[in-house]
């Protein structure tokens, strides 16, 4: 019950924080639109735009924070070290694609992808690694001709 | 006479053997992720999106098309054998299609919704065929200023008339605005909002927008969700699903009346098929004798929505091709997928390309034939797919996705720019701020400031040319409608009272 309260409070919290970045957002990109010339009704310059844009968005997320919607929010549980894996496999993607090659970066990004769920099965997961690495190699790089190195060191 | 020789010019070029590759290519991973719980065609088409870089703008449009409403037909297979409904639409199908299913009439129900949408969109795409040059002639006399006001009437119902809070679809779709002024400014060359990153020089990358929005967005969510779902295909037979003589008379009318409503639901911009499809089915429930059998197991119940939502994905094609004013979120990403083709829609696209527009209304018929043919005999396969783990799922989906936005420009600057607005798409998520009209808002961006920019020049700087053509003038006052059905007067007024004590 006392677990279900806090998680409803920090849900409540958390609109809020969420649409009070979203305001200081708006209120920067109102700023630094101000700084690019505005120009005149005539012959808008490229400021007015963004400014107008800007202007629009602070007032609308005034009416989320002053107005909230009646809508409850779900707890959604977040697996963190899971999810910091997923992720992690994306930039470990971008780190070595450059440097490795398609092949080394794909198995990467599919062995830590794959750690994020569970239970891991690490035989079929070779085998779907094995074949989706060559599937990617054959489309891209055979396929539709990209400029992707497939190994290089 | 000229429709039938427009068809034929048509047929023609659906019917290179390219253009069905493709089209069988899109229906078939639209029927995949239309069973996929979690996985929508939205998420589907972004992470095709790059592959279009490298086909004909015809043949990729077809197949992007062909996801959209190949999910259609997919996603009521879960809903009617799981309750679960593979996508928003299917929603309603669950209603009376689950009860089928307990009731032992599940194969029936498949066959049903089958039919029932493919008669659903043959209807839509005859209305496309004939008011898609009406409209487009009609909207010949549109100048800068009605662009603009069109464009504002669709993003603000896109964004209030969606699932959840108007107000925080309304914030994300100007977020959208604003996301997509960062860039070089095309008038004056002056970069905007770069803060002196050059990869920001070119603007944000639609690809990497759209995959980080919903395609990183959703697998992050996967990994809170359930494992696979077990089900006996061997259940579902051929036999199983042949309707009996009762059923059959019993479908026809809810059929025309969901197509009829999905149809004109579908040219609305923000209305879309979710919305469709739930207003078939509460028209079934008014007009029918015996508004009881609803929810327990009625025909009628899975007949017209399904018809509805599968009209409604023609029709929504009416507004983007003809008017460059994409309905929803789905819609807009087509509509980038042509720009970045170079080709803009609008009054002139059925002119300048008729062999795309009748040839893409030509695929829609094949498409949806085709659909017929993978979604009766091949259902038992469509079932297991459900059964496919997110381990394996997953991991293959991020992949593609990675190398899809990297191969855009041959830069990780993109693939970052993915994975950050993945993460802030899934934090959004949890406080129920919509995604989907954030990108709407970004492809619309850039015309509605050309426009601005124009109308305003054009009319040496009287704003008042917005208010003094007719046209511009009722969208202005239908903008003005919907904004105003979001002003909280109750919560205002109650507000000041207390406050004045």
């Amino acid at each position: 019950m006392q677990k279900s309260r806090l998680a409803a409070l920090s849900l409540k919290w958390g609109d809020k924080l969420v649409a009070g970045a979203i305001m200081v957002i708006a209120l920067a990109f109102t700023v630094t639109a101000y700084s690019y010339s505005i120009g005149s009704v005539a012959r808008i310059g490229p400021g007015m735009m963004p400014f107008l844009i800007g202007t629009c968005l602070f007032i609308a997320v005034g009416f989320v924070i002053l107005w909230p919607s009646q809508e409850k929010l779900d707890t959604v549980r977040v697996p963190v070290v899971r999810m910091l894996a997923l992720l992690g496999s994306i930039v470990i993607w971008a780190l070595t694609i450059d440097r490795f090659g398609l092949v080394p970066a794909t198995v990467l990004l599919m062995i830590l992808a794959t750690a994020a769920y569970k239970p891991i099965r690490w035989r079929s997961t070779a085998i779907v690694i094995a074949a989706t690495t060559a599937g990617c190699v054959l489309l891209f790089v055979y396929g539709f001709k990209l400029p992707f190195d497939i190994v290089s060191f | 006479m000229e429709l039938l020789s427009n068809l034929s010019l048509g047929f023609s070029h659906a019917l290179s053997w390219e253009n069905l590759l493709f089209c069988f290519i899109g229906v078939s991973v639209g029927t995949f992720v239309g069973v996929l719980p979690g996985l929508g065609p939205l998420a589907a088409i972004s992470i095709c999106l790059p592959l279009t870089y490298y086909l004909d703008p015809t043949t990729a449009l077809i197949m992007l098309a062909g996801i959209f409403y190949g999910a259609q037909y997919g996603s009521s297979t879960a809903a009617i054998l799981l309750n679960i409904p593979g996508t928003s639409t299917a929603a309603v199908t669950c209603l009376d299609g689950y009860p089928m299913t307990q009731q032992g009439r599940g194969g029936v129900a498949l066959l049903i919704t089958t039919i029932t949408s493919f008669l659903g969109s043959s209807f839509a795409i005859m209305l496309v065929m004939i008011f898609g040059p009406v409209i487009s002639n009609f909207a010949m006399n549109f100048s800068s200023a009605e662009y603009f006001t069109v464009m504002l009437v669709g993003l603000i119902a896109a964004s209030t008339l969606s699932v959840g809070s108007p107000t925080k679809g309304i914030v994300m779709v100007i977020a959208g605005l604003a996301i997509s002024m960062i860039g070089t400014d095309s008038y004056t060359g002056q970069y905007r909002f770069t803060f002196g990153i050059l990869d920001f020089a070119e603007g944000v990358s639609l690809v990497a927008l759209a995959m980080g929005l919903f395609g990183i967005a959703e697998i992050l969510k996967s990994l809170s969700g359930s494992g696979p779902i077990e089900i006996d295909s061997k259940s579902i037979t051929f036999r199983s699903m042949i309707p009996t003589r009762d059923d059959v008379r019993r479908i026809w009318l809810p059929t025309l009346r969901g197509a009829s409503v999905g149809s004109v639901t579908g040219a609305m911009p923000g209305a879309g098929p979710a919305l469709a499809s739930f207003l078939a089915y509460a028209v079934e429930t008014q007009v029918s004798r015996k508004p009881e059998i609803f929810g327990k197991g009625a025909v009628e119940g899975i007949a017209a929505p399904e018809a509805a939502n599968n009209a409604s994905v023609q029709t929504a094609f009416i507004p983007t091709l003809t008017l460059g004013v994409p309905g929803d979120v789905v819609m807009a990403v087509l509509l980038g997928a042509l720009m970045i083709h170079g080709i803009t829609p609008g009054p002139n696209f059925i002119a300048q390309n008729g062999p795309m527009f009748w040839g893409l209304l030509a695929s829609f018929w094949i498409g949806n034939f085709m659909l017929l043919i993978l979604n009766i005999p091949l259902i038992g396969i469509w079932i297991k797919m459900l059964a496919i783990p997110p381990r394996i799922l997953y991991p293959v989906i991020l992949s593609l996705v990675c190398i899809g936005v990297y191969s855009i420009r041959n830069n990780v600057f993109d693939v970052y720019l993915m994975l950050g607005v993945g993460v802030v798409s899934f934090v959004l998520d949890i406080f129920r701020y919509p995604t989907a009209p954030l990108l709407l808002g970004f492809v619309l961006g850039p015309l509605m400031e050309q426009h601005l920019r124009r109308a305003l020049l054009l009319s040496r700087g009287e704003i008042s040319t917005f208010v003094e053509r007719p046209i511009s003038l009722i969208f202005l006052v239908i903008a003005a409608l919907l904004l105003l059905r979001l002003v909280p007067f109750r919560a205002m007024a109650a507000k000041l009272r207390k406050n004045t004590g």
